[in-house]
């Protein structure tokens, strides 16, 4: 226990940002129009106001009443994250299979219950299939493998 | 009228049951049964999964299969929930609370036995429900103009916040940042850029299955890795332990008949489901039971009155869907995006219009309820062994279908990376307590209602009175206008009963 509810802290203020940002951002890169003839930034703007004010309604009490930190897991989050990556920047120029076996192999460091050469394997298996079911099966016209250069 | 009834079933019957549309709705419901079985995947992750793959199939196909994973996740749900005390979705947490003390008592087969004859009984009729009420409700949404939208699609929204978990607060200030997404690209009416920072990918808009992805599918991942644990069980189900006594039966059919009644009521509403449904059967049964002490001790009406409200609401959640193209809840709002990527404009001329699409994926909902009893009952042995799939297997292979869902569609890395940040936000936003759905509602409906409120403000010359002069529009916002008064009278009284207590 903590004596301030910093889950509420840290969400007003994402929420407060979000909000400030959606309006001023609006109406720096777009028409307000008229509430009878409404430019592009009349909602959006008017929303991000309404938004930062639910912000400051979560984050002003907040202070007031304890709660508990939030506990991350940082490590199966690093390693999705960096396994969604690698697929991302992947695709494109080495092709689908290399991609797939690269997210399966980085992702299975989230935890350490898969050795690497079952993790490998795992990733051998995934990219047949995946060649089964997209490429067979719907025929879908994707690159497989490629090289860059 | 009647004849015509008559008429559509024919037209829905002979575009159900051609083979391929029977195919696709087995492939439906066996998958949804199977994401519904594994905790950590649920329904909206299957969905969007396989949205994709609908831009390949005819509409009904593409329809009738995403349904079929919908519904068919309910039935799936209740096995982990009886086995594992692990709920396979949400809607199914409230019967952990009597299916597992079941099991523990040896009693596993015939909860189980159960939960499918609930959710076929609640799901059959939510059908029939659904058959009889769309063409009243169409016919009535054609009077709706504008005005008459926003204020519905306000309503919904407003709903769906208020009861969904968490404080109420958080789930309109998601609503409003679902809208504010939904809203990048850009403007239809002046052709202009809004929140684009210059990115061509995001000219169209963020995609919906990235979207849905990211915070349904890989914040989930992460969040459950180290939270699943190892399964353990070892009881063999056999058909014959799965058989109920006299006494099961007589206990069960009335608060499946109830269960039914509250799961089509809230499905029907736009913004709630079947998670509420399923928890106000659990609740009014344990009121009402002589003996509420048997409840969480293995009592059959706690697992047969929520299996038969979740179930009905699944398949009333389709009214407001099809009828009034403002979807029920998340997973309606992929079903909308397949409606539109295919052409067709969901709302009250569908059923005109395209009449065979409508009627096609009503009557695939029997065929798919059958299915799911045999499912469920003679091959629940397969379901019991899925069960038994290490995690540490089964989410590499999640994430590389969600990355290659979401690449073939447009080809796009940048989708991958869409993604990757909505993933990392979805389990930011689970660390500090706000809820991912209503920002998915908020994200599809907003585009619509921002249309809606522009056009009704045009026609009257923009004045705000149109909304509370048009009796519909006023009548939505005196039941918008009176769901928050009770949610903030609720929350302040709860307030002063912890500060007496």
């Amino acid at each position: 226990m903590f004596s301030r509810d910093y889950k509420d802290i840290i969400a007003g203020a994402v929420l407060l940002g979000l909000g400030l940002f959606a309006s001023v951002y609006g109406m720096n890169t777009m028409k307000m129009g008229t509430v009878a003839q409404m430019g592009p930034g009349f909602f959006p703007v008017t929303l991000g106001f309404i938004l930062s004010g639910f912000g400051i309604a979560i984050f002003i009490p907040a202070f007031f009443r304890s709660g508990e930190l939030p506990q991350p897991d940082l490590r199966s989050f690093l390693a999705v994250a960096a396994s969604l990556l690698a697929f991302g920047l992947m695709v494109r120029p080495f092709g689908l299979l290399p991609a797939i076996f690269t997210l399966t192999i980085i992702a299975s460091f989230a935890d350490s219950k898969l050795a690497l050469w079952r993790a490998a394997l795992l990733g051998l298996a995934l990219s047949a299939m995946a060649v089964l079911i997209f490429r067979f099966g719907l025929g879908l016209q994707i690159r497989l493998i490629a090289w860059p250069w | 009228m009647f004849g015509n009834f008559f008429d559509s079933i024919i037209l829905g019957a002979s575009t159900a049951f051609t083979p391929q549309n029977l195919l696709y709705c087995l492939l439906g419901v066996t998958l949804g049964n199977l994401v519904g079985v594994i905790p950590g995947i649920g329904a909206l992750a299957a969905m969007s999964l396989l949205f994709p793959i609908t831009f390949h199939l005819d509409p009904v196909a593409a329809l009738v299969m995403l349904g079929g994973i919908y519904y068919g996740t309910s039935y799936g749900g209740s096995t982990a929930s009886i086995l594992l005390n692990l709920p396979g979705m949400p809607s199914n947490a409230v019967t952990c609370l009597d299916g597992y003390p079941m099991a523990r008592q040896g009693r596993a087969g015939v909860a189980l036995f159960m939960t499918t004859i609930a959710s076929f009984v609640g799901s059959s009729i939510g059908i029939i429900i659904l058959m009889l009420f769309s063409p009243v409700i169409s016919q009535f949404a054609l009077q709706f103009g504008p005005a008459e939208y926003f204020s519905l699609m306000v309503m919904g929204l407003v709903i769906a916040s208020l009861i969904s978990e968490g404080s109420a607060l958080k789930g309109l200030a998601m609503v409003v940042v679902g809208i504010l997404i939904g809203l990048v690209g850009m403007d239809m009416y002046t052709g202009s850029q809004r929140y684009t920072f210059g990115r061509l990918e995001l000219m169209d808009g963020v995609s919906l299955v990235a979207v849905a992805m990211g915070l349904f599918g890989v914040s989930e991942v992460i969040a459950s890795i180290r939270n699943v644990g190892q399964v353990k069980f070892t009881k063999k189900i056999t058909l014959r332990s799965m058989l109920p006594t006299k006494d099961d039966m007589r206990r069960s059919w009335l608060p499946m008949l109830r269960g039914t009644g509250i799961g089509s009521f809230f499905g029907t509403l736009p913004g709630t489901g079947a998670t509420v449904s399923a928890f106000m059967s659990y609740a009014v049964e344990k009121r009402l039971a002589k003996d509420p002490s048997r409840f969480g001790n293995g009592a059959i009406e706690g697992i047969a009155a929520p299996e038969a409200a979740n179930n009905a609401s699944d398949q009333t959640s389709f009214i407001p869907t099809l009828t009034l193209g403002v979807p029920g809840n998340v997973n309606m709002a992929i079903v909308l995006g397949v409606l539109m990527v295919h052409g067709i404009t969901p709302g009250p001329t569908m059923m005109v219009e395209n009449a065979n699409v409508f009627w096609g994926l009503i009557m695939s909902f029997w065929v798919g309820n059958v299915l799911l009893v045999l499912l469920n009952i003679p091959l629940i042995g397969i379901w019991v062994r899925v069960l038994l799939i290490p995690y540490h297997i089964l989410y590499p292979t999640v994430l590389v279908f969600v990355c290659i869902g979401v690449y073939t569609i447009n080809n796009s890395p940048f989708d991958v990376m869409t993604v990757l940040v909505f993933g990392m936000a979805g389990y930011g936003m689970k660390l500090i307590g706000l809820p991912a759905a209503p920002l998915l509602l908020g994200y599809v409906l907003g585009p619509m209602m921002e249309e809606e409120f522009r056009r009704a403000m045009l026609i009257n010359n923009g004045n705000f009175e149109i909304f509370i002069s048009r009796p519909i529009s006023l009548f939505f916002i005196i039941v918008t206008v009176s769901v928050l008064g009770w949610s903030i009278w609720s929350a302040f009284s709860r307030q002063k009963e912890l500060a007496v207590g």
